[in-house]
């Protein structure tokens, strides 16, 4: 299996506040992986980590191999924030992306935009916070390529709008790609996890495969999220 | 891709300025109209047309201005930079296409003033730019000045583009960089004044090292832009001589070492941007 995301030791602290420390884990293709944890565990620094937005204190990060800036073009990254600005309409944000990224395809961009009832002529502006949401997840789903990076992808709406990203993020998922999906909304994500690392202080606290715990422990993804928080059996993997 | 991430420049700067830029146009054609105007007794309407006409060029380069630098900040340092940074392109291509894209905004910047105030001027002049054409006087300046002197000229508010770039991307990408960023608006501030103090002593160091670019304001009077081995003039040297006022012989210093640095420091701006953008550390 090829590895995607590479990370040996990496730690990044602002100033004296904590950022991540000492992570080393792997990522394969093909292998859609969750990473919960708690506000604040670290959960978005190590997403801007791997995605070049913030640099290493100390440690490694490769994509694909390489260093994470000669490797953008192989992800399809959804921040916590809303990237585009207030005027622009979701038919000048498909413009750029056909732009900028080869592997965009509109016509899946436009399908999972109607699928969100998202009208493509409507500026940002008019939006709000979870539309907002759904329409730069309609730009990133709307790619093929070999790493999704979704940074709490259902932070800002409803449980029932949850259904409906879930669902487009699943069928519109390319076969064969990875995924990392951090989220601290365990209970409603967990079904599509193979893998799950799990967060807390900056460190991975556990690093699970799904089915090994679904079979020998006999719990939920979210029940287990809840036992190991709740005890804090601190087993650093990384 | 280069060329793609100029479009995307583009694209924003038309967005931001369509609007401000279609207002001052409206103001500035009521105002020639004005200026233009001669029907009145008195030549305050006139006079008041070319003030406000005056000022909203002035307006018109300031949101220019303003738009330049915003984009710059918000398109690298704001939650535009998460598509910015995240954009199939090194960070030398995204640097690139800021200094060229932005140089069309200041070409447009030149167009305004140049041509707004020529409009300006020949409206609030009314007949008597008729007389000023009989009589030549354009062409007697120019004759003065020669070609040369025009092409120098055009270089230099040329040049003040990559200058101006060179200070406030260094600003903000210095200003908002790992060490600084703590301070938020505080650290452009920091970088800001420190050009600042450094601008002045270059400035003093120069004014006290005797090599100075000397250039003619005529430049037929000898050369052009000569290097002389003196300390830069404060004001028009080699206006008298004898007692007798020469002024085709008229020059102006400026020191050798501080023209130079304005020079280096386009270069290490860049170079220092470059750096910074390569190892970005949005918080």
């Amino acid at each position: 299996m090829n590895k995607l995301i590479e990370l040996t030791n990496v730690s990044k602290s602002y100033g004296s506040a904590r950022g991540v420390l000492d992570l080393s884990f792997q990522i394969e293709e093909g292998q859609i992986t969750g990473l919960l944890g708690p506000n604040g565990c670290g959960k978005t620094t190590l997403i801007k980590l791997i995605m070049g937005l913030l640099q290493p204190d100390k440690g490694e990060i490769l994509l694909d191999g390489r260093a994470p800036r000669e490797s953008l073009h192989l992800v399809s990254y959804l921040p916590e924030k809303t990237y585009l600005w207030e005027s622009i309409t979701m038919r000048e944000a498909f413009e750029i992306f056909r732009n900028f990224y080869p592997d965009f395809s509109e016509e899946k961009a436009r399908h999972i935009l109607t699928e969100f009832q998202i009208e493509e002529e409507a500026p940002l502006r008019n939006m709000s916070k979870g539309m907002q949401e759904k329409a730069q997840l309609s730009l990133v789903m709307g790619r093929e390529c070999l790493l999704y990076i979704l940074d709490e992808p259902m932070g800002g709406v409803d449980p029932l709008s949850r259904e409906t990203i879930l669902r487009e993020i699943l069928q519109n998922y390319h076969p064969g790609s990875a995924m990392l999906l951090s989220t601290h909304l365990v209970s409603e994500v967990e079904s599509i996890f193979e893998r799950v690392l799990f967060m807390d202080e900056g460190r991975i606290l556990k690093d699970i495969d799904v089915e090994k715990v679904r079979q020998e422990e006999n719990m939920s993804i979210d029940a287990y999220f809840r036992k190991i928080y709740k005890n804090k059996e601190v087993r650093h993997v990384g | 891709m280069l060329a793609k991430l100029i479009a995307l420049d583009l694209r924003f700067y038309r967005k931001m300025l369509w609007k401000p830029l279609l207002i001052c146009l409206m103001v500035l054609i009521g105002s020639i109209a004005a200026a233009s105007n001669t029907s009145f007794p008195d030549k305050t309407f006139a006079g008041l047309g070319f003030v406000v006409g005056t000022l909203t060029i002035l307006v018109a380069i300031g949101f220019i201005v303003f738009t330049m630098v915003a984009h710059y900040y918000r398109h690298f340092y704001s939650a535009q930079g998460y598509l910015t940074h995240t954009l199939p392109a090194t960070p030398s291509q995204r640097l690139w296409a800021k200094l060229i894209s932005g140089f069309f905004l200041h070409l447009i910047s030149l167009f305004i003033i140049f041509f707004g105030l020529y409009l300006l001027t020949r409206a609030s002049l009314g007949p008597f730019y008729s007389q000023l054409r009989a009589t030549s006087i354009v062409q007697t300046v120019l004759d003065y000045l020669g070609w040369p002197a025009v092409f120098l000229i055009v270089g230099l508010m040329l040049f003040a583009y990559p200058s101006f770039f060179a200070a406030y991307s260094l600003s903000i990408s210095l200003g908002l960089n790992k060490r600084l960023q703590r301070f938020g608006g505080g650290g452009i501030a920091i970088v800001i004044v420190g050009q600042y103090l450094f601008n002045m002593f270059i400035n003093f160091v120069s004014s006290k090292i005797p090599l100075s670019l000397r250039i003619y304001l005529n430049p037929r009077w000898y050369k052009m832009i000569q290097l002389v081995t003196e300390r830069p003039v404060d004001s028009v040297g080699g206006m008298m001589e004898g007692g007798v006022m020469i002024p085709a012989s008229a020059y102006v210093d400026i020191g050798f070492v501080a023209f130079m640095f304005s020079f280096v420091f386009i270069v290490i701006s860049f170079l220092l941007v470059h750096r910074e953008l390569k190892r970005i550390n949005l918080r």
